[in-house]
Formats: structure tokens, sequence, C-alpha cells
């Protein structure tokens, strides 16, 4: 070499601004993935609604409730529900599990958030109202998705 | 400073360079594993449905002041196959309107069109519809019905079950 400090230089690539541009990939990533919340079934294909209105991120007292196509419900890392006896007993549970922890009022004022399968039918969705509201639960909120374009 | 130290603080500084290769692969790694992982999030929104007590039977899209009772209107979906069938409207003093086959979406955005709505500062009772509907109707279906009401100003839209003698009736028509 011609010129520099010496000849056993060996040039390296400057690394720190490609280690800052994935950390910021990274960092990304990271706080999408937690936006989407382990109660959320993605299979689910859900209906769309022009109606809908935008979710209430503040709501804490909530329960998710998956339905599939076929009317099995889908809780929170739990095995699917297949049969309405086993569906009735869940939420009873659920209710009691409440009730237990936060007080019958609250366990009440609960929200249960149907997210049903376009493809399900009437009879998988009125199945579950019913059960919630014989368990206790007076709260019930369909979720559907928004067409592009509509907010 | 002596050209040897100096040497050496050179190699020194060229080591420290150098490590940072493991955490960037390690970062690559990371940012291998969220991408595969990523699924972007759905636009959601969400309908509010209060259920009523047990005796009643139902669901309603708003609380209900018993008081003062507002008009009713009932949309009917009879279905055997998932899609609407037969759409029927009734109005509290008449006998349900079978709706045209061909267009009946149409025809009932029509009939709710017509239907006199309060202002929203009024103090009258807004009218309420149900949807009544057969079991074996699909619920985007139902989200189509209950659309089309809510989006010709009936805020309160309540979901009931077809009774089993209505879908006798239906099945004779």
């Amino acid at each position: 070499m011609s010129h520099g400090s010496g000849a056993d230089d060996i040039p390296e690539p400057n690394l720190t601004p490609l280690l800052d541009l994935v950390m910021q990939l990274v960092m990304f990533f990271m706080i999408i993935a937690n936006f989407v919340s382990e109660q959320l079934n993605q299979n689910i294909q859900l209906p769309e609604a022009t109606t809908a209105v935008p979710i209430d991120r503040e709501k804490d007292d909530i329960v998710v409730l998956n339905i599939t196509d076929n009317g099995y419900l889908i809780s929170a890392e739990e095995d699917p529900i297949d049969s309405p006896n086993k569906i009735k007993r869940h939420l009873s549970d659920l209710y009691s599990f409440y009730k237990d922890s936060k007080g019958e009022q609250r366990a009440k004022q609960m929200t249960i958030i149907i997210r049903g399968d376009r493809n399900c039918t009437f009879d998988h969705i009125y199945r579950v109202m019913k059960e919630a509201r014989g368990a206790g639960f007076s709260n019930v909120q369909l979720r559907a998705t928004k067409p592009k374009g509509n907010g | 400073m002596s050209p040897r130290r100096k040497k050496r603080e050179k190699q020194l500084e060229t080591n420290i360079n150098q490590v940072v290769t493991p955490m960037l692969d390690m970062t690559f790694q990371i940012l291998f594993y969220f991408v595969i992982n990523f699924k972007a999030p759905i636009s959601e929104g969400q309908i509010d449905l209060n259920l009523p007590p047990e005796e009643t039977g139902g669901t309603s899209s708003s609380t209900l002041d018993t008081e003062d009772k507002p008009d009713e209107y009932r949309v009917t979906a009879y279905s055997t196959a998932g899609t609407i069938d037969l759409l029927t409207f009734k109005t509290k003093q008449f006998e349900p309107e079978t709706l045209p086959e061909k267009n009946m979406l149409e025809a009932l955005q029509a009939r709710l069109k017509a239907i006199p709505k309060p202002a929203p500062d009024s103090k009258s009772k807004p009218p309420v519809l149900k949807i009544e509907c057969a079991k074996a109707l699909k619920y985007s279906e139902l989200m189509q019905l209950m659309n089309i009401c809510r989006e010709q100003g009936f805020k309160d839209v309540g979901i009931i079950p077809l009774a089993a003698v209505a879908k006798k009736g239906a099945a004779n028509q």
C-alpha cells in the first residue's frame, strides 16, 4: 500500500450502521408481534362488517372465544371444545374463576369477545352467546374485519 | 510512544471491532425468527351486544328501556344450506311481507330506508329491529344482514333464533 500507516493494516467494513439497522428491524418486529394477542386465533376468517367500530383497546376485562368454521370453541391455550355440554361447562368454569378472582360485579361486567369464523353457522354463535348468558356474563362483543378502505 | 506500543494498540482496536460479528450473527437470527413468525395484523372491528335476561331470549346491540316501548320491526331469514333462502319483513301492525327472491337484500334496504328515524338529539326512542334467523344461516350472511340494518340507521339491532314453528311454516311456503 502506498498510503496509510502501514502495510499490516487490514481494511475492514464498518459493521456498526448495519448492526443499527438490524437492531431497528428486530425492535419493529418485536413491537408488532406484541400487538397480536395469544388469545386471537389467526386461523379464524372473520366476516366482513362495514359498520364495525374500531376496537376499544383500553378494556382489560375480556375473554376471547374463537369459533371455528365447524363450531369448535377455541379458548386461550386450550384444546378445541367440540360439544355443547363442554362449552357450557367451560363458560361456567370461566365465570366461576373470574367471580372468585375479581368479584361477582366485575365478573358480570366482563366482555365476552366472540371471534366467529365466517363459515360457521348462526347456531354455533348463538349457542356460545346463550351459554355465556347462562353462565352469568352480560356483555358480548362480535368481531369482524373491516373492509379495505373503510378504516 | 514507541512504535511497538503503537502497533499493539492498533491491533487491540482491530480486535474490539471484530467482536461485533457474532453479535450481528445473533441479531440476524433473531430478525429471521421474527420475520418468519410475522403475521400482518388484521384490521378488526367490534360490534357490541348486550345479552338480555334469560327469559326474553335473543340479543340486542344496545340497552332497551322498557318504560316507553319503541316501534319494533322484524326481519326473518330462512335458510337450509347456509345462504338466505327467504327473507321476510314485518312491521308491528302488518303481516310479514316476503321480499322478492331475486334482490331480497336491496328490497330490505329500501324498506328499512323508508322507516322514519328520530333525529339524534330527539327524545323519542329509536325504532328497534330484530333479526330472526334460522340456525343453519351462515355467520357471514347474518353479518351482512346486520350491516344493512345498521347502515340504514338502526342502532338497536337484536338477533334471535328462528322459532321451530316459524321454520315449519316457512318450509311450507
